[in-house]
């Protein structure tokens, strides 16, 4: 019987990693699946997330497992109230300073396994990213191809005048 | 503009695409939830811009047009008035209500958290243009409504709020309500002082149907009083609007505040931060004293005060009069007294004593019965009593803590600069100061607190043996005390009884001393005494001649026929010192029962 408060996952690649367990729930999803097995040295696979991202996550979640005890407020449909007043810590901005195949794919592994803080994080420096720039910014920023034919632009753009006039 | 709605029209039929150049993971790659939750973000704090971001392709079109849990999102940030250039022209203004009064209809069906600020336009209403419509936007959606947040800059705004708050709004949990911070005028370039609260809402009740579900009030002080005291509030903050708060947050009045916690029966959470009232008026002299209520506060957990000691203390009176329940947990927090507070006004009582009183009183009667004896049902209650202090003091029953009190950095410099004090000196001395504060933690007295556990943290601080007089004086009949000081050496002193210098002291203060000394010696004495911390590094501080005055305190001691600890248990800083242990341990062999030395 190894250590009880540590288990082990194992990434789509193969890779495994040891953790507090602790620290595993701050995903939902593997604080359930920890309740269902109960006391258990076997590993818990976890499909969809390669290594080099479940290594980010388990970085976030370790560095923020003191949170996760904290209570937040009353949800509202649709989002999270907390999200919306939510300062983005300088520790996770520069968690987040990597690469936009990276950054992509730790908000959907984080999705995927319902940690939502960092869903929360991830989201709000994907915005602050696009935050004051023109659509053609955004375009290059994130190399998006411009579907609209000149025409749909333009009618679009002169129904949008108003808010940009000042 | 045809030719605009016929290519919009157009889009609205087409799927969106996936917009991606090269095949590399993108952000169109997300799940919608993700994208949604993205773009409702961007323009947190000018929402009206949000409509850029359909110009960047179909797939951000097709949310900004079509998803209604993105409108929701939108709709629940907080929406301020865009450039007084756009709002104070007619047509901008109405396009901008419009895009609001769409983005709502748009987040059907979901419950929405609407925040309006429009604070930084008081003189709106000089230029034409209504502030109010924009609250009257949200009468449609008043039943989606879970969560209100709003800025009340004028009287006439809040007998506006005060008839939306007729409307149905049955889901509303949550209501924040503040007046703005001083600004200063577009026009005039002059500050613009909030208005106060109209005179005829304040006492004025809200139907009794109104806000049937409401759980969650944040107000500024100014804003309180019985109108939003509701029969289902379970959380209340009565709060300035900023770091430094100022005299208009703060609740008008002690009957506004005493009549609107009245109103509150399911009160949990309690929260006042710097707005105490500073005055009672005349005719609310009745409400204040017929305070409690049966009900008021019966079922808090949590009671957070921060504010002036000696508003602070008059609003602990008020609690223990409730009284608090058992199980609450009392957070106080003592602010710097503020250097300037106003003179009252005609037909106003006011005392303000403090700002330049020497003796800052935070310890009185009432808090400490609400630190030490909460009546449970009409019974003193019994969990174990276990009491720390350092620069906080924190006191438990049972495993539940009861009460925290602690000093702001302003005020604890204040006790250390005028009074040469830290904290618990300075809680002992108020004690001592108090007579019948004094009294209470004297033998024989019923109601003397009964602290199974204390735990006493100076730092490095050494007070002198007459502190540690005081100190014994009162908390003697502790069970088990753990001192954590680097140098006891006064600690020792006082403990053996040596007589006290008083050189240096007025004939009445050398009085007092002997009187004290002289006093009837009690049989009461700790059970089990722990010293953590000793540090062997202090001048004077020969590890032979300490562990001489450790024996000799305690063989004195016996030998005089007076209580001993039954357990004594010494932890020193720095590597293990045998030889100190064992002329420790052996001196006090068949002194105390147990004894245990050993390096922390």
């Amino acid at each position: 019987m190894g250590d009880s408060n540590r288990l082990t996952l194992v990434a789509s690649d193969g890779g495994k990693f040891v953790v507090d367990k602790e620290v595993v729930q701050m995903s939902v999803l593997l604080k359930n699946m920890i309740e269902d097995l109960g006391e258990t040295d076997e590993s818990i696979p976890i499909p969809n997330v390669t290594s080099p991202v479940l290594t980010k996550v388990i970085e976030f979640c370790e560095n923020h497992r003191t949170d996760a005890a904290r209570t937040d407020g009353p949800n509202v449909d649709g989002d999270d109230a907390r999200m919306r007043t939510a300062v983005v810590s300088d520790w996770d901005r520069q968690f987040f300073d990597v690469d936009q195949d990276l950054m992509f794919e730790i908000i959907v592994a984080a999705n995927y396994l319902d940690i939502k803080s960092l869903v929360d994080v991830g989201c709000k420096v994907v915005a602050d990213m696009i935050k004051g720039k023109s659509p053609q910014e955004i375009r290059d920023l994130f190399d998006i191809v411009n579907d609209f034919s000149p025409e749909e632009e333009a009618a679009l753009r002169k129904e949008n005048e108003w808010a940009n006039d000042r | 503009m045809d030719f605009a709605r016929k290519a919009t029209a157009s889009m609205h039929k087409l799927p969106a695409t996936p917009a991606t150049g090269s095949g590399k993971p993108n952000i169109n790659s997300l799940p919608a939830e993700l994208l949604i939750k993205i773009l409702s973000r961007v323009s947190s704090d000018t929402p009206w811009k949000i409509v850029d971001l359909g110009l960047v392709c179909r797939a951000w079109y097709a949310v900004t047009e079509h998803s209604s849990a993105f409108w929701a999102n939108v709709v629940s940030n907080e929406w301020r008035f865009p450039s007084l250039y756009v709002i104070s022209a007619a047509a901008p203004r109405t396009r901008f209500l419009d895009i609001y009064s769409s983005a709502l209809k748009q987040s059907l069906p979901y419950y929405i958290a609407v925040s309006l600020d429009i604070s930084p336009f008081l003189e709106l209403s000089a230029l034409g243009a209504s502030k109010s419509t924009l609250l009257w936007t949200l009468a449609p959606h008043s039943q989606r409504l879970v969560s209100l947040s709003l800025v009340i800059p004028s009287e006439g705004d809040l007998q506006q709020f005060y008839d939306f708050l007729s409307l149905d709004l049955s889901s509303l949990v949550e209501l924040s309500l503040a007046t703005p911070p001083l600004t200063l005028s577009y026009i005039t370039d002059a500050v613009v002082v909030p208005l106060p609260v109209a005179e005829d809402v304040e006492y004025k009740p809200l139907p009794s149907s109104a806000l049937p579900r409401i759980l969650t009030v944040r107000v500024t002080g100014s804003l309180f009083g019985p109108w939003l005291a509701r029969p289902s509030l379970e959380h209340l903050h009565i709060v300035g609007t900023g770091a430094e708060s100022r005299i208009t947050d703060r609740v008008r009045t002690c009957g506004l505040l005493i009549g609107g916690l009245q109103g509150c029966p399911r009160l949990e959470t309690l929260e006042v931060d710097n707005t105490l009232p500073l005055w009672t008026m005349e005719y609310e002299i009745p409400v204040v004293k017929a305070w409690p209520d049966a009900h008021a506060l019966q079922m808090l957990h949590t009671c957070t005060v921060r504010d002036d000691p000696e508003w602070v203390v008059k609003f602990t009176a008020c609690l223990h009069r409730a009284p608090l329940p058992t199980s609450a947990m009392l957070d106080v927090t003592l602010s710097a007294p503020q250097g300037f507070i106003p003179t009252a006004g005609g037909g106003v009582s006011c005392d303000s004593s403090l700002s330049n009183d020497p003796h800052i009183q935070f310890f009185t009667e009432e808090m400490c019965a609400l630190a030490f004896q909460r009546p449970a049902d009409g019974h003193s209650d019994t969990a174990p009593i276990r009491m720390e202090l350092n620069t906080v003091l924190r006191v438990y029953a049972g495993d539940k803590q009861r009460l925290e009190l602690k000093v702001s950095p302003e005020l604890l410099t204040l006790f250390k600069t005028r009074f040469g004090m830290s904290f618990p000196e300075a809680l002992v001395f108020q004690i001592f100061m108090e007579p019948r504060l004094a009294r209470t933690f004297q033998y024989p007295m019923p109601l003397r607190p009964d602290i199974a556990e204390l735990v006493l943290d100076l730092g490095d601080r050494m007070p002198d043996t007459r502190w540690w007089r005081e100190f014994f004086r009162f908390f003697k009949h502790v069970r088990r005390m753990e001192v954590r000081a680097r140098d006891a050496l006064a600690l020792f002193q006082f403990l053996s009884g040596k007589p006290e210098d008083m050189t240096g002291l007025c004939p009445a203060e050398r009085l007092r001393l002997q009187i004290a000394q002289c006093g009837i010696p009690s049989k009461e004495f700790m059970e089990e005494f722990t010293l953590v911390g000793m540090d062997f590094r202090m001048p004077d501080s020969d590890e032979g001649e300490i562990a001489q005055m450790v024996v000799d305190t305690f063989v004195k001691r016996k030998a005089d026929g007076r209580q001993v600890p039954r357990d004594v248990t010494l932890r020193y800083r720095g590597a293990r010192r045998p030889a100190f242990e064992e002329r420790v341990v052996s001196g006090l062999e068949g002194v105390v029962r147990c004894v245990v030395v050993a390096s922390s």
